[in-house]
């Protein structure tokens, strides 16, 4: 890194002080079969946030692992700071000054923050104290608050992303690449991003800001770069365009009227103003109103859920939810979703209280029997609960069905028949994958949770419990998502709706319900949606309904 | 249900043939393979030996002579069971490091029983004999099995702890309950008649225990890639948080593929007794754990590959010693071209690896 600053003013002078930061071109990068980059190219200016967005598998995270140096591309080339370069490895990237925080923050360990910031750092010049209070200056300039004795695995995820982009800042970039870092963050925290991301740029520091969020893109974006199939479509500035004009970018021209539901997703329409449209209405007139007496589907009763340490994190909540109703639960992350989502799939043990599915109480049962009883979840971290990375997509669409009858052959599984229901599943939910003997793990994020919500469907749910369940998608799997829940609960089945997105859920829930500090506070139906109700609610001012 | 189809099936160009993809399998093995024994002859050249002669007589004494050949096969009985005890529980990220232990306490059972009944018929001893030794490997490896669900504890630590508990239960049994005073050896007295394998073929033959070997192997391949609990092995070894989310009880999967584990090296103790020695001998172990372990790993954990590997490490295992006999190089040499094999294995995954993930 010093050298490449030493040797900075005399190439600067010969090269002029304009010349970009970044220019790629040409850039091609195969997996086996799949074409992830066909003759890519991408140029940044200094001190700009340049969004770059595209659907899923569009190749937006592998065009940067490649500038990062974690892929060598099979063609292309790459200039920073007008010259030629060489990225072989990340090392390299980082003398370049090319930093990234992935979409999957990789550390979690016992170590410090600062600890974490300076582990690969090549100088240890003044140690771990001076060390300290750099990060410390660092944080208060740009506004990324932690601490920096604190260790990092008990730090939130918001704040082990600040860790990310201080260690990037640390060592001196002028491009960071951030991939799709608001995904795990609540509404604050995006805000508090978005300020430091101004701080940054206006240092001349490059920002690339990979997200599928048309809202947050134009909030924070100078100009736009648009991926599809392995190549930049279009680049555009930010005050030539607006929602709708991106949404047709990134989805093509025709799925935005197509898809009434889109416009919402997109968060093109606040909530509070979403109307109970076309596509809703004659479905919830078709099906029962889940008010008028009929049994629930899943009745839930006093439920207390402990968390990993044995804290009860879900403090006796009560919830009913009928035959072809779409229960939503709001809140900030961290209020006792997870447990709560665990516990209604059957994966973590109910500590009091009752579950009952269409009458069954099923507390304290296995989770086979869970499943069997017609209950799905799509969990929120599908890479760590989802799927089994290193299998094939095949074993993935069987995994849970393996002891069902349907692929069964004397006594063994018919792999004849799981392959075959492999191939139309992979066909009927558009899974985009090399084949359907490819590791799962290497799917792009959308694709993943295309799997993992094929899998959930195929089991023809009674009870579904979704997380988060359009989380990192781009606007096609979203719209698929909410058809799949609407096929679900025209079927009669009993949605669970547990999400962070308000659009989301007044998009699909008939009803809402906000949990809080793992207590249900508040409830709403309908048509009486109340964004600023609801935000206090989640922010926990209670106050009488 | 109409599902749209949001994104165009790739029509992407044909994976790679069938053949270039074998060769890129192999390849790994075939590089471990030669390396290794090039820096063996190395060694052996540096001792002051004739690599080349060394080499000859290790590949030599299996094929040329039908004792050779004899003495292989029944070495890859233990060799194989206790490989597949190993890489069983491995599937599901478990270290059964108690092998020994288990072939030990299985031959202990086994020769007690058959001394013991030494006059019922053959039909009823040897089945007995048999089961006993399975009994005696599972309630060993259960031990374990049940410490590490109960209560946590690392199953390595047990399993290789019960080894030596395993020494005294054979040493008891050999010089106090059954001792035979006249083996010259630490060694318990000949079983009955009906507990002894009948032999195929010869002479000098091969104990009949091999087709129970290789039942067992087939058994094991079928099991693990053809039924529910193989394939709940597999996920649970690699996503437990998703397989248990998926209704699969992977803490019970574990605890079973480690008495199955366990199961195996009772048998193979017991085929020891009844097919080689006819008695409980103290050290009948031999070196078998070890070897099981390099195996398994050498097989990736393959039961397909255990069988087909577990046969070249017998015949390096019965070259060894002639080439001592006839070459002078000490016969420790062959478990270092073994150790090297794997070393090789491994370093050639972490290039693999390096390049995957640059050029692929
Ligand atoms: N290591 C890999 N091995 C094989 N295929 C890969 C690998 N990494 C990416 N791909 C494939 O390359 C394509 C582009 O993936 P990439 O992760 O760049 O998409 P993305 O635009 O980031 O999508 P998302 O929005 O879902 O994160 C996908 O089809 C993916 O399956
Ligand atoms: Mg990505």
């Amino acid at each position: 890194m010093s050298r490449s600053e030493a040797a900075g003013p005399r190439e600067g002078l010969a090269a002029g002080r304009s010349e970009r930061p970044l220019v790629m071109s040409g850039v091609s990068k195969s997996f086996g079969s799949v074409h992830a980059l066909t003759d890519a190219d991408f140029e940044l200016v200094p001190g700009e946030v340049h969004g770059l967005v595209g659907g899923n598998g569009a190749g937006k995270t592998t065009l940067m692992n490649v500038l990062y140096g974690l892929y060598r591309p099979d063609a292309g080339e790459i200039r920073v700071d007008g010259r030629d370069a060489h990225i072989r490895s990340p090392r390299d990237a980082i003398d370049l000054g090319i930093g990234m925080v992935h979409q999957h923050l990789l550390q979690v360990s016992s170590y410090s923050v600062v600890e974490n910031v300076v582990v690969g750092t090549s100088g240890r010049s003044g140690g771990l104290r001076n060390a300290a209070r750099r990060i410390e200056e660092l944080s208060e300039r740009f506004g990324l608050a932690v601490d920096p004795r604190a260790r990092t695995d008990r730090l939130s995820v918001g704040a082990r992303q600040r860790v990310e982009i201080l260690k990037v800042l640390y060592r001196g970039a002028r491009i960071l690449i951030l991939d799709e870092p608001t995904t795990n963050l609540t509404p604050q925290e995006v805000d508090d991003l978005f300020a430091s991301l101004r701080v940054i740029v206006a240092a001349g520091t490059s920002v690339v800001f990979i997200s599928h969020k048309v809202r947050e893109v134009l909030a924070i974006c100078d100009r736009i770069s648009v991926m599809r199939d392995g190549h930049r479509l279009t680049t555009v500035q930010r005050s030539a365009t607006d929602a709708t004009g991106l949404a047709s970018l990134m989805v093509g021209e025709l799925a935005v009227e197509q898809s009434s539901d889109v416009a919402a997703a997109l968060g093109l329409v606040a909530v509070g103003e979403v109307v109970p449209e076309d596509t809703a209405a004659p479905a919830a007139a078709a099906s029962p109103q889940p008010a008028g007496g009929t049994a629930a589907r899943l009745a839930v009763s006093d439920l207390v859920v402990h968390n990993d340490q044995g804290v009860p994190a879900v403090r006796g909540v009560d919830l009913r939810v009928g035959a072809g109703e779409v229960l939503g639960v709001a809140g900030v992350a961290g209020n006792g979703q997870v447990e709560l989502a665990e516990a209604l799939a059957g994966a973590r043990a109910v500590h009091a209280g009752h579950v009952e599915v269409d009458g069954t109480d099923l507390a304290g049962a296995q989770t086979r029997t869970w499943l069997a009883a017609g209950v799905a979840y799509v969990p929120e971290d599908r890479h760590r609960d989802g799927i089994l990375g290193a299998a094939s997509v095949t074993d993935n669409l069987l995994l849970g069905s393996q002891r069902s009858p349907a692929f069964r052959r004397a006594g063994l599984v018919d792999w004849r028949r799981v392959r075959e229901h492999s191939r139309t599943t992979i066909e009927r939910y558009a899974i985009k994958t090399p084949s359907s003997e490819a590791p799962a793990g290497n799917l792009s994020g959308g694709n993943i949770q295309r799997l993992v919500l094929a899998r959930a469907f195929g089991r023809e749910p009674s009870v579904l419990v979704l997380q988060n369940p359009t989380r990192g998608l781009d606007l096609r799997s979203t719209q698929f998502v909410y058809d799949r829940v609407h096929e679900a609960r025209d079927r009669g089945c009993a949605v669970v709706l547990i999400s962070e997105d308000l659009d989301e859920l007044s998009l699909l829930a008939d009803r809402l319900v906000v949990l809080y500090s793992g207590e249900v506070v508040g409830e709403s139906s309908r048509g009486n949606y109340d964004a600023y109700a609801l935000g206090r609610l989640m922010a926990g001012v209670r106050e009488t309904a | 249900m109409s599902a749209p189809v949001l994104i165009e099936p790739d029509t992407a160009p044909a994976a790679p043939s069938r053949t270039v993809r074998l060769v890129r399998n192999l390849l790994p093995y075939i590089l471990a393979l030669v390396l290794a024994f090039v820096v063996a002859g190395i060694v052996i050249a540096v001792l002051g030996y004739d690599p080349v002669e060394a080499f000859r007589t290790i590949f030599s004494t299996s094929f040329r002579t039908g004792f050779g050949f004899t003495e292989t096969l029944t070495k890859w009985v233990p060799l194989t069971l206790l490989a597949l005890g190993f890489t069983i529980p491995l599937a599901v990220g478990k270290f059964n490091i108690g092998g020994e232990g288990q072939l030990i306490v299985g031959a202990t059972a086994a020769a007690g029983v058959g001394i013991v009944y030494a006059d019922l018929p053959a039909v009823v001893l040897m089945p007995l004999v048999l089961l006993a030794g399975v009994l005696a490997g599972v309630v060993w490896a259960g031990i374990a099995a049940f410490l590490m669900g109960r209560f946590g504890v690392n199953e390595i630590l047990s399993t290789v702890l019960l080894n030596f508990v395993s020494f005294q239960v054979l040493d008891y049994a050999a010089t106090e309950l059954w001792s035979d005073p006249a083996a010259g050896v630490a060694a318990t007295r000949g079983v009955g008649e009906g507990a002894e394998l009948p032999t195929l073929g010869g002479p000098p033959g091969v104990h009949a225990g091999i087709l129970l070997a290789g039942v067992v192997a087939l058994a094991t391949i079928v099991v693990t890639r053809r039924t529910a609990a193989g394939f709940e092995l597999r996920a649970a070894g690699t996503n437990p948080r998703a397989a248990a989310i998926n209704g699969i009880r992977v803490e019970r999967v574990a605890v079973i593929a480690l008495i199955v584990g366990g199961a195996l090296g009772g048998l193979a103790g017991a085929l020891e007794v009844a097919g080689v020695h006819g008695r409980a001998i103290e050290g009948m172990q031999s070196n078998f754990l070890l070897l099981g372990i390099i195996i398994g790993l050498i097989a990736r954990g393959s039961a397909l590959w255990v069988p087909v590997v577990a046969f070249g490490i017998a015949i390096l295992e019965v070259g060894a010693s002639s080439m001592q006999r006839t070459v002078g190089v000490p016969a420790e040499m062959v478990l270092i071209i073994e150790a090297l094999i794997l070393i090789f294995l491994l370093l050639s995954d972490v290039i693999a690896g390096r390049l995957a993930r640059r050029v692929a």
